[in-house]
């Protein structure tokens, strides 16, 4: 007897063997991790062996759907990727909207453990609680959009695909993995995961409807979600009639939108207008589009020469664009449809675009290295070869395919990757904001945005509970509540924007309501602090220390006019003490060890 | 930021400091906005409404959104569609206006202020009460046709051809709101069709002063702030005047906050004028040796001026013991009351109500003025909440308190 709201049943996919064995998911290992990032992190911390390689035979990759998928609870399509990440090390959860997420649950399985080797590319077909391994040679070498279109025809119309591009086939350390051909697992690399055990795809379908267990709990909380979302300006009208890319000129405003590396936040005002969501609606836009259940639609339709896609983000038009010197919506939407079909997560791509720009600025890198391309910062036409260069992995792509990092430290100047334990930060700039500067340190995939908590909104958003961008002293408290509010909607399956409008009591309520669980907000919010004190101990296994918890050197260093002011991070006045409270907070020791594990966390 | 920009902002942020002064919201509710050309101004979700600065007012966009969207208020969408026809807007938590629209389809003020510059109020009720999209269809429709609206339980939306003219109808509404709750609670009903005087449309005023003396400058500013801040007149609903030898001194709009325009007029002792109230301020100098004068519309006088026409009583006598030291009762007079008739009965007691219309007081000096129309609303306050308790049997013989001296006049 599972609790409602779940199918109590995992399945387990050994590509060594080509075996496919369902299991049974345990009512209180459920209660514990909830689902999505939650569940993911639980099984590979609790059930698995430690990955010792990232990309090696045995390390599983885990895909699951999110506690309200299947419910009709609004965003509720979100799910999760989990894996040790080839790009960081660290353990990295990539989430992803779209469609799939239910289908999976419909399918008859709340999650998938893929482990083992395929010895010849395969995809896993699973339709209606069957599930089976398909030879899919004559699928490998095709765009996530054009594979996900055969195996649609393969397998049902109405499945749903998730695939990696030919990005994760040739081991691009941030490939990612691809859905309803715009909406990607971003962040750490899964799809190189995926692409190294020679899976190709998963495919879903499946027609099981879940009934709430409270109904009556469960239609107040869904009416008082709905009409959150409904009446808060980001998830009522700014995401709906801009998208995220109605972000940059509000980032520009702020002094957040990095330019040339993170150097500087110094744009032309008329090129912040290119680069707005103002004018991506006012020449590309064709329309909105949503996910699953999603009631806010912050997806733009967009055509570019000819060719109808998604367009691109706020994060894209920052790190591929603004960081980069690049004020070209054509040339970035362009871009980005190659990223959505290669494969690979823009933020990553980007920000080793820009280490490289920055190191062929300082004449590190030469057009020899680059095979005759002028990385100057701003250079124009090039953005597209580079970015299919690296999908590819060919000539000057097999460099950049590594990251920043690797990049930079290939060529001895490793501080000009604008990284976190190896994952490159997202566009909002750290020195602008102390609690996204925190969230960047703490964030266990390392340097994001969203699992640092999207700290950077408390700043703008947040309401009567916006914190001042520059405080110090209570930062780390602030920090930790987003983190928990994050790690809960990655757990429970609902976009984070839906969480500008909603909170952990809300959360509660649709969750009690779905799966009849007796489970409160506080105890809700026990479960993201256990979720990120199992991330924390992998990561620990995983050899990160305290020093890991850090930022590139350049914002301790390099003061920047902010907000009327040079700023920078001091790294004893502000850092130490940001950092040293957020340990104390979270109950970790002074080097930011959490406690053995215990009963209640 | 170009000059016009900078000062609707600073507008705004003069507004919402008086918003909260009067505790017309919880601190960090309710949203104001203002069009100038294409742009529109609003302010940010959650703003703390006293502490306005920059950052706090958003740019949406009229028709086109713009990237302020991403902090602009939860009523927007109402905001944006009401500036294609109007230049302001506000909404806020008025205490007295909400409570009252708990149990009415509509407000009719019964003072003739409201009436005049009002009207009909209607109050409308939403499934979902908060920047739903319902309200949003609803109300800029709504409004086209008057110039306020009540959501009921959650607060009035009034619209504008300025931020100071709505925010003088906010003021205005809940002054009437006020009136009509304090005859519920000792279940009275207000005579009606109480005649309006001439008043003149709303216009904001300009920082205009016909005196160069500073002295004198910061008495005025600051009887015109202890007037909005002590709650003795709504927004910009006061008037005070001195003689200075064939001149008279004269303030119309006052009550308002020291940081808000004034004007300050220097006119003719004996022109004749049919505007209301600077003929009432000059017909105070013909007839007596005042040397200042102060019309007021305390809505505690009111109220009890309103009962006490209802009564046929022709005077409000004070029950606490400075009110009865110093006033033996303030002379209530009909609404059509000739000019000279209240001039006479204020000279004589140093203040007199005209029912339903407002409060003449005269003295020495501006203080001397405030002094007592302080005092009559105090001592109004006072008998309003013994009379609440006598209707509800927690006291006897609420007239045993009445100043004997006032029942004997």
């Amino acid at each position: 007897m599972t609790m409602m709201g779940y199918n109590g049943i995992g399945l387990d996919v050994d590509l060594s063997r080509g075996s496919l064995s369902p299991f049974p998911l345990e009512e209180g290992f459920l209660l514990r991790y909830l689902g999505g990032r939650g569940l993911g992190v639980g099984w590979l911390t609790e059930r698995e062996p430690f990955p010792e390689d990232p990309l090696g035979e045995e390390a599983p990759l885990i895909f699951v759907s999110g506690a309200l998928n299947g419910s009709s609870a609004p965003t509720s399509g979100r799910f999760s990727v989990t894996c040790r990440s080839p790009l960081t090390g660290t353990i990295v959860s990539a989430n992803s909207g779209g469609f799939f997420g239910p289908a999976l649950k419909r399918s008859g399985f709340d999650m998938v453990v893929v482990r083992g080797k395929s010895p010849k590319p395969v995809w896993l077909n699973i339709q209606e609680g069957e599930a089976s391994l398909h030879e899919a040679s004559d699928l490998w070498g095709l765009g996530a959009a054009a594979a996900t279109e055969r195996l649609r025809n393969l397998a049902s119309p109405q499945s749903r695909v998730l695939a990696i591009g030919q990005a994760g086939e040739r081991g691009v350390l941030f490939a990612s993995l691809v859905n309803d051909g715009d909406r990607t697992a971003g962040r750490g690399g899964c799809g190189a995961v995926m692409g190294s055990k020679n899976l190709k795809a998963l495919v879903v379908h499946g027609s099981r409807t879940f009934p709430a267990a409270k109904e009556e709990l469960y239609k107040a909380a869904l009416y008082q979600t709905q009409k959150l979302i409904r009446s808060f300006p980001v998830t009522a009208r700014a995401l709906p009639e801009l998208g995220t890319p109605g972000l940059v000129k509000l980032m520009a405003d702020h002094d957040m939108l990095p330019h040339r590396n993170f150097q500087d936040v110094s744009h032309r005002p008329e090129d912040v207008e290119l680069l707005s969501g103002e004018n991506l609606r006012k020449t590309l836009y064709v329309g909105p589009t949503g996910c699953a259940l999603c009631p806010i639609r912050c997806g733009r339709e967009i055509v570019v020469q000819g060719v109808r896609g998604g367009g691109p983000e706020y994060e894209t038009l920052a790190n591929m664009g603004a960081n980069l010197g690049i004020y070209d919506l054509q040339e970035i939407s362009l871009a980005n449809y190659l990223c959505n079909d290669l494969g690979m997560d823009t933020i990553s791509l980007g920000g080793t675009l820009a280490a490289a720009m920055e190191l062929f600025e300082r004449g590190v890198l030469t057009v020899k290295e680059t095979g005759g391309i002028p990385l100057a910062f701003g250079s124009k036409g090039f953005l597209c070869r580079l970015t299919e260069m690296t999908g590819l992995r060919e000539g000057f792509g097999k460099i950049l395919s590594e990251g920043s990092l690797r990049l930079a430290r290939r060529f001895g100047v490793p501080e000009l990757s604008i990284s976190v334990k190896g994952l490159e930060l997202p566009g909002y700039e750290p020195r602008a904001t102390t609690a996204q500067a925190l969230g960047y340190a703490t964030s266990p995939r390392g340097g994001c945005h969203l699992q640092g908590g999207y700290a950077v909104s408390l700043g703008f958003f947040g309401g009567s509970r916006e914190v001042d961008r520059f405080l110090i002293d209570t930062v780390a408290g602030h920090v930790i509540d987003q983190q928990d509010s994050g790690c809960l909607s990655d757990s429970l399956g609902l976009c984070r924007f839906a969480s500008f409008s909603l909170g952990e009591g809300e959360f509660a309520r649709l969750f009690a309501g779905f799966t009849g669980a007796e489970i409160d907000q506080t105890e809700l919010q026990d479960r993201a602090c256990l979720i990120q004190n199992q991330e924390r101990r992998f990561n620990i296994r995983a050899g990160f220390t305290r020093r890991d918890d850090t930022l590139p050197e350049r914002f301790f260093t390099e003061a920047i006019p902010l907000s009327g002011k040079n700023r920078l991070i001091d790294r004893e006045l502000h850092f130490r003490p940001l950092l040293e409270n957020y340990y104390r907070l979270r109950g970790w020791d002074e080097e930011g060890v959490p406690p053995a594990p215990g009963r209640k966390e | 930021m170009s000059p016009q920009d900078k000062a609707v902002r600073r507008e705004i942020e003069r507004i919402g400091r008086a918003m909260l002064a009067l505790g017309y919201q919880n601190t960090h509710s309710g949203n104001i906005s203002a069009r100038v050309g294409d742009e529109v101004y609003i302010t940010k979700t959650g703003s703390m409404k006293g502490h306005l600065g920059d950052r706090d007012i958003c740019l949406p966009g009229l028709d086109e959104p713009r990237y302020g969207l991403f902090q602009a208020s939860s009523e927007t969408g109402e905001h944006r569609r009401v500036l294609h026809y109007a230049k302001a807007m506000v909404h806020a938590h008025p205490p007295e206006t909400t409570l009252l629209s708990f149990t009415t389809d509509s407000i009719v003020p019964a003072d003739p202020w409201g009436r005049r510059y009002l009207g009909r109020v209607p109050v409308l009720t939403f499934e979902y009460p908060v920047g739903s999209p319902e309200m949003e269809e609803t109300i800029p429709e709504v409004l086209k046709g008057v110039p306020a609206l009540v959501v009921a339980t959650h607060g009035p939306f009034i619209r504008g051809e300025s931020l100071e003219e709505a925010f003088f109808l906010l003021c205005l509404l809940e002054a009437s709101s006020s009136i009509l709750l304090h005859a519920k609670s000792i279940n009275i009903t207000l005579p009606d069709g109480i005649p309006l005087p001439n008043l003149s449309p709303f216009s904001p005023p300009l920082d205009l002063w016909e005196t160069l003396d500073p002295e004198l400058h910061g008495q005025y500013l600051r009887t015109s702030s202890d007037l909005f801040l002590l709650g003795l007149s709504p927004f910009r609903t006061a008037s005070l005047s001195v003689i200075d030898g064939p001149c008279i001194l004269f303030m119309e709009r006052a009550s308002a906050p020291e940081e808000f325009p004034h004007t300050l007029l220097r006119l003719p002792l004996n022109e004749e004028t049919p505007s209301f109230p600077l003929s009432l301020h000059r017909e105070v100098y013909r007839m007596s040796h005042s040397k200042a004068a102060l019309f007021t519309l305390s809505p505690e006088v009111i109220f009890q001026s309103l009962r006490a026409l209802d009564r046929g009583e022709d005077r409000i006598v004070p029950v606490d013991a400075e009110g009865g030291y110093f006033y033996p009762a303030i002379p209530v007079l009909p609404p059509d009351a000739s000019e000279r008739e209240i001039v006479k009965a204020a000279v004589k007691y140093k203040m007199a109500a005209v029912a339903g219309v407002g409060l003449l007081s005269v003295g020495y000096t501006l203080g001397h003025a405030i002094h007592h129309a302080s005092s009559a609303r105090s001592l109004c306050f006072y008998r309003r909440r013994l009379q609440e308790m006598e209707k509800l049997g927690t006291l006897d013989g609420y007239s045993r308190f009445l100043c004997a001296r006032g029942k004997d006049w």
